[in-house]
This record gives C-alpha cells, sequence and structure tokens, in this order.
C-alpha cells in the first residue's frame, strides 16, 4: 500500500510571551492509501492541532519545534523552521471542519462558493464548473441540488450544510480528507447518515481519512486503525478491533468502560480516574524536562 | 425587500419628527434670550418693542404658538426668520446643498482612507506596519475636526499658504447657480474652473471632517476584519488555497462591512454636529454656519427649521443605511 502521510516524531508547541508551551510531543502516525484512521482524545489533548499542521493552517504563535510531516497528495513536508507547501498541492489534502454553522461563508450563494473552491483545480466555462457542483451535491445526496446551489448558507440546515462542506472537501478529489469531530455539532440521527455518507464517498475513491473525534462508538463503525491521544502524546495506536477488544494502556480501559451501555447497569458506568488523569499530565511534564536536558 | 419595507419606515418617521420639533419648540422657548431684544438696538421704545412682538406673534402662550407653527408646517410653511426677515425654507434651501456637497465629499475621503487603513493593517496583521496604522488611527480619532480645521488653517494657509481657507469659492468668479449645487451643477453645465474653485476651497474644511470619522471607521472596520479572519469558513478558506489577499477581500471584507457600516449611521450624527463648527471656522456657507448665527440672533424660526433638517437629514441618512445593510448581508433580507 502507497504510504500518504507520514508524522515522524512531532513536536509542536505555542509561543506565549517568551515560553514555549508544549502542545505535541513526539506524534508518530503513518496513512496508507485508503486508510481510515481515528484520532481520538480528550479536549486539549491536541487532536485538532495535529490536524492544523498537517493542513498547514497553525496560528500564527505555533512553532512545530522538531520532527516533520510529509503527506504524499500534496508533496509537501511540513518540519521546523520551514513549511513548503504550494498552493496547487493543497488540493491534495482537505478539511471538513466541525461547525457546519460557521464553516461557510453567509454572505455567498452555495453555487459562487462551490464554484470558486472548483476553479483552483479545473479551468472550463462557468457553465461546466456549475453543472460539475450540482453533480457533487447530488453525490452527497442533496435532493434538488440546482435549487440549493442558488441558496444562502441561512437556509439550509445544519446536516444540509455539512454535506455541502462534504462535497466540497471531496470536490478537489484530494488523496487525504482530515476530518475534525464531523458530526459533533450535529444531532444524532442526522449524525448517523452524515457518517455514512463519509464512509461510501471513502470507500468509491479509496480516500484516507483521519477522522479526529472524541466518539469512540464512531471509531468503531468508521474506522480502521485508532490513535488515543493525551496531552500530545499518543498512548495508544492499532487496528480497531484489536484496541477496543484488549487495550493495552490504563486510559485506553478508562475510557472504553465510561461508554454507556443499554445492556449493563448504570452502576458499571465509570468516569475516567483523576489520579489516571494527573498521572498522564506529570508522566507529559517529565517528558518534557527530559527533553530539555 | 419591499415597498412597504420603505413605506412603513418613512411612516415611522413621522413621530420623530413630531418630537424634534415638540422638544425644539418648547426648549427655545423655555430658554432665556429675547429675540426682539436681539434685533431692536437700545434705543427701541416699549411700544415698538411690543408691536415687534405681536407682529411675529411672540406675545401669545407658547401652547397658541405651537399650535399655529405645527398648521403652517403642514402647509410647508416654515414661518419668517426674524433676523433675516426672508422665507426660512427658502434660506435653507439655499444653503442645505452646500452642507450636502461637504458632507459627502468628507464622507468619501474617510470611508475610502478608512478602508485602505483597515485593510493594509489586516494584511499586515502582528507586523510592523500594523502597529503603524494602530498608532495613526490613535493619534488622528484623538484630535477633534475643529482643532483640525484650526491645525489645516495655520499649516497650509498661513505657514505654507498654498490652500484657500475661507469661503465656498474663488469671489472673483461669478456662477449663476439654479441649485446652489455647484459641484454637479457646474460639471453638468461644463463650468470647470467652477467645478475646480469649490473642489480648491472644500479640500482643507472637508479633510478636516474627514479625519476623525476616518480613524474610528478604520478602527471599527479593522477590528471587524480581524474577527472575521477568525471565523472557522476563513480557516476552510486557507485550507483550499486561496491567498491572504483574495481571502481578505472576497471571504471577510463584506461581512466586516456588516457592523462596520451599521456604525456609519451614528458617526453621520458626528459629522453634521462637526459641520456646524467647521463651516463656521472656514467661513463656509452651508447650513452650519447658519445655524450658529440663528443661535446667536434667537432667531427662533430660523432654529427650528434647521433643527427639523437637520433631524429629517438623519432619518434619510439611516434609512439608506439600513437599506445598504440588508444589500450587504442576505441574512437580513426578507425580515
Amino acid at each position: 500500500m502507497t504510504k500518504i502521510l507520514a508524522v515522524r516524531d512531532l513536536h509542536l508547541a505555542m509561543r506565549t510571551g517568551e515560553k514555549l508551551v508544549p502542545v505535541l510531543r513526539g506524534i508518530n502516525l503513518n496513512l496508507p492509501q485508503g486508510e481510515v484512521h481515528g484520532l481520538v482524545g480528550e479536549s486539549g489533548a491536541g487532536k485538532t492541532m495535529l490536524g492544523r499542521v498537517i493542513l498547514d493552517i497553525l496560528p500564527p504563535n505555533a512553532v512545530v519545534t522538531a520532527g516533520h510531516v510529509d503527506c504524499a497528495t500534496t508533496g509537501s513536508q511540513i518540519k521546523s523552521g520551514g513549511r513548503i507547501f504550494s498552493n496547487r498541492g493543497r488540493s491534495g489534502i482537505s478539511l471538513i471542519p466541525q461547525d457546519p454553522m460557521t464553516s461557510l461563508n453567509p454572505v455567498k450563494k452555495i453555487g459562487k462558493q462551490m464554484v470558486e473552491i472548483l476553479q483552483l483545480a479545473h479551468t472550463g466555462p462557468p457553465r461546466a464548473l456549475q453543472e460539475r457542483a450540482e453533480a457533487l451535491l447530488a453525490e452527497v445526496r442533496i435532493k434538488k441540488p440546482k435549487e440549493v446551489l442558488k441558496q444562502y448558507p441561512h437556509h439550509l440546515s445544519g446536516g444540509m450544510r455539512q454535506r455541502v462542506l462534504i462535497a466540497m472537501a471531496f470536490s478537489s478529489e484530494p488523496g487525504i480528507i482530515i476530518a475534525d469531530e464531523p458530526t459533533t455539532a450535529l444531532d444524532v440521527s442526522v449524525q448517523r447518515r452524515v457518517l455514512r455518507l463519509i464512509r461510501d464517498l471513502q470507500k468509491e475513491r479509496n480516500t484516507t481519512i483521519l477522522f479526529i473525534t472524541h466518539d469512540l462508538g464512531v471509531v468503531a463503525k468508521l474506522c480502521d486503525k485508532v490513535s488515543l491521544m493525551h496531552s500530545g502524546m499518543i498512548l495508544e495506536q492499532g487496528l480497531v478491533s484489536e484496541v477496543f477488544h484488549s487495550p493495552s494502556h490504563p486510559y485506553t480501559r478508562s475510557l472504553l468502560n465510561a461508554i454507556p451501555r443499554y445492556d449493563q447497569p448504570r452502576e458499571k458506568l465509570a468516569p475516567v480516574a483523576e489520579d489516571l488523569q494527573s498521572q498522564l499530565i506529570d508522566e507529559a511534564r517529565k517528558y518534557d524536562q527530559q527533553r530539555q536536558v | 425587500m419591499s415597498h412597504w419595507y420603505l413605506i412603513n419606515r418613512l411612516l415611522l418617521a413621522l413621530p420623530t419628527l413630531l418630537g424634534a420639533v415638540t422638544i425644539t419648540f418648547v426648549l427655545l422657548r423655555v430658554v432665556p434670550g429675547d429675540p426682539i431684544a436681539m434685533m431692536t438696538g437700545p434705543g427701541a421704545t416699549e411700544a415698538d418693542i411690543a408691536q415687534l412682538r405681536a407682529h411675529y406673534g411672540l406675545d401669545q402662550s407658547i401652547v397658541d404658538q405651537f399650535i399655529i407653527y405645527l398648521g403652517q408646517l403642514f402647509t410647508g410653511d416654515f414661518g419668517t426668520s426674524i433676523s433675516l426677515r426672508q422665507d426660512v425654507g427658502e434660506l435653507i434651501a439655499g444653503r442645505l446643498p452646500v452642507t450636502v456637497e461637504l458632507v459627502v465629499i468628507a464622507m468619501c475621503i474617510a470611508v475610502g482612507f478608512a478602508l485602505i487603513l483597515a485593510l493594509k493593517g489586516v494584511y499586515w496583521r502582528d507586523r510592523w506596519p500594523e502597529r503603524l496604522i494602530d498608532s495613526f488611527i490613535g493619534v488622528i480619532v484623538a484630535i477633534p475636526d475643529f482643532l483640525w480645521a484650526l491645525s489645516l488653517i495655520l499649516i497650509l494657509g498661513v505657514a505654507i499658504p498654498v490652500m484657500p481657507i475661507f469661503g465656498r469659492m474663488d469671489l472673483t468668479i461669478s456662477f449663476d447657480s439654479w441649485t446652489n449645487f455647484y459641484l454637479i451643477e457646474s460639471l453638468l453645465r461644463g463650468r470647470f474652473e467652477v467645478t475646480r474653485s469649490v473642489l480648491y476651497h472644500m479640500v482643507l474644511p472637508a479633510v478636516s471632517l474627514a479625519l476623525p470619522l476616518m480613524a474610528i471607521t478604520a478602527r471599527v472596520l479593522k477590528s471587524c476584519l480581524n474577527a472575521e479572519m477568525n471565523r472557522e469558513y476563513i480557516t476552510l478558506a486557507r485550507t483550499r488555497g486561496f491567498g491572504r489577499l483574495r481571502i481578505i477581500y472576497r471571504e471577510a471584507l463584506r461581512n466586516a462591512l456588516v457592523p462596520a457600516t451599521a456604525l456609519s449611521g451614528v458617526q453621520f450624527t458626528f459629522l453634521i454636529g462637526g459641520t456646524v463648527l467647521v463651516e463656521r471656522i472656514f467661513g463656509y456657507p452651508g447650513i452650519g454656519n447658519m445655524a450658529i448665527d440663528a443661535v446667536i440672533n434667537r432667531d427662533l424660526p430660523l432654529i427650528q427649521g434647521l433643527v427639523l433638517t437637520f433631524a429629517v437629514l438623519f432619518i434619510l441618512v439611516n434609512l439608506f443605511i439600513d437599506i445598504c445593510i440588508t444589500l450587504i448581508d442576505p441574512r437580513l433580507r426578507y425580515a
């Protein structure tokens, strides 16, 4: 299998005043073509930041301090000091965002926004691009795509907007897609349909997806492999079936126990232990100290 | 946007105008100061004063005076100026175009430069040009328009006398205007030497009015743009590979214009207020300058007419701005 994305010993820090606060601590990740890889962790674990490094849309105060990201579909390498990322290469990667309500430009019609994206990769008369946009909307199972193209984002529901954003993400035929909690802002019934849609489109195109989420249920349904993150480190990585059946890290076990199950009494539901949390944070601090010596 | 919306807004303006008329009318008659004493010299006899008082209806009760005034307003009669002994409606119609031209030019200067400053500031975010622009805006905003007027006169009128500092145009040119919109009329009639002279005389007062307005607009627009640049749809545009310049102009700008335009309605009030002092300083024959004379002479009908004019201007400008906002932001349509 072709390797699409390789993250090697990646360290990222945020500059706050004179200090560098570590955010990612030695991330290693390999995604072959066609793999759907779940990236799981609680808020502040660094999942989104990892996604942003790969997309090269870091905030200006974030610094890659060591390691690098190689992306085959964009032909780019991101490492400390320099980023090589040609605008043309951008069509090799795209993002499905978390919040469909704020991710479309509110003052532009859907059709205009889609055509503008298509213009980046395709040349051709506006008419052809318009038809291409229509076909894309039909592919994400939007009924009456012609009418949706003429509408503004606020005319559409959250689920519809997420479908539009998915169509936009797939429109440049990217080799890899970063999906950053794409269903968190949607209600449960819409969530399922959107997940199935992403899965179907992924299968048709054999796209590699890095699926960022904090929902282990979604990972179980959608992903081939999974990485568990905490404090900017990957604690456990492996095939979903293996990790879910025989978790090796105590944090993973604790997370899996925290999933509510209808077939078990409520008493068995245990929150992630606080001492385990602080232990993980201590480990992260020790790691930082050792690196500085 | 329906016609009903416009009709509704205009109807709602009527109570506002009535309020403005009532407050001005009552205040002017409660506040000390006698127009008759101002127009007659110290040698006037009691009988002369009483006769004049009766002539202008000032011997009647405030309520009676108000009812008569309102009745005249409905027939389009603004009364007769006490100090100038001319019809108030005609006086204002002659002076209003002067101020309107000045204000429109000042607005254009202010908005144009505010756009440039805000866009450049956002483009160079977190780098030294942004800090330079911020401090420049800070200095400009701290100095009020009449001080700008005086400084500009001192620098460009006295120290290096390159600009005219008095009046609307060169007195040696004769121009018989039909509308008093010298700028437009002279252009249409091909009297370009008039246009030149009017523009030349307009530079200093317009710039004095524009500078503080420009600074405030630039500051608001810049912070709106910066807020837009942190939005999710901008992040997405970045992942697609759109350049920073394009993202600012074609994604963020239109969104940032919505709050900035809404605020310019408030700023327009300051601009109108500013014309009073600035026109006075430059001897500019607009309604602002006229308002000062009217107040000094306690010319009650003229003051009332001018306040009413300011109120109408304010209502029309705000209506215009509201329409602009709905054109910019599709979410505000059909509401």
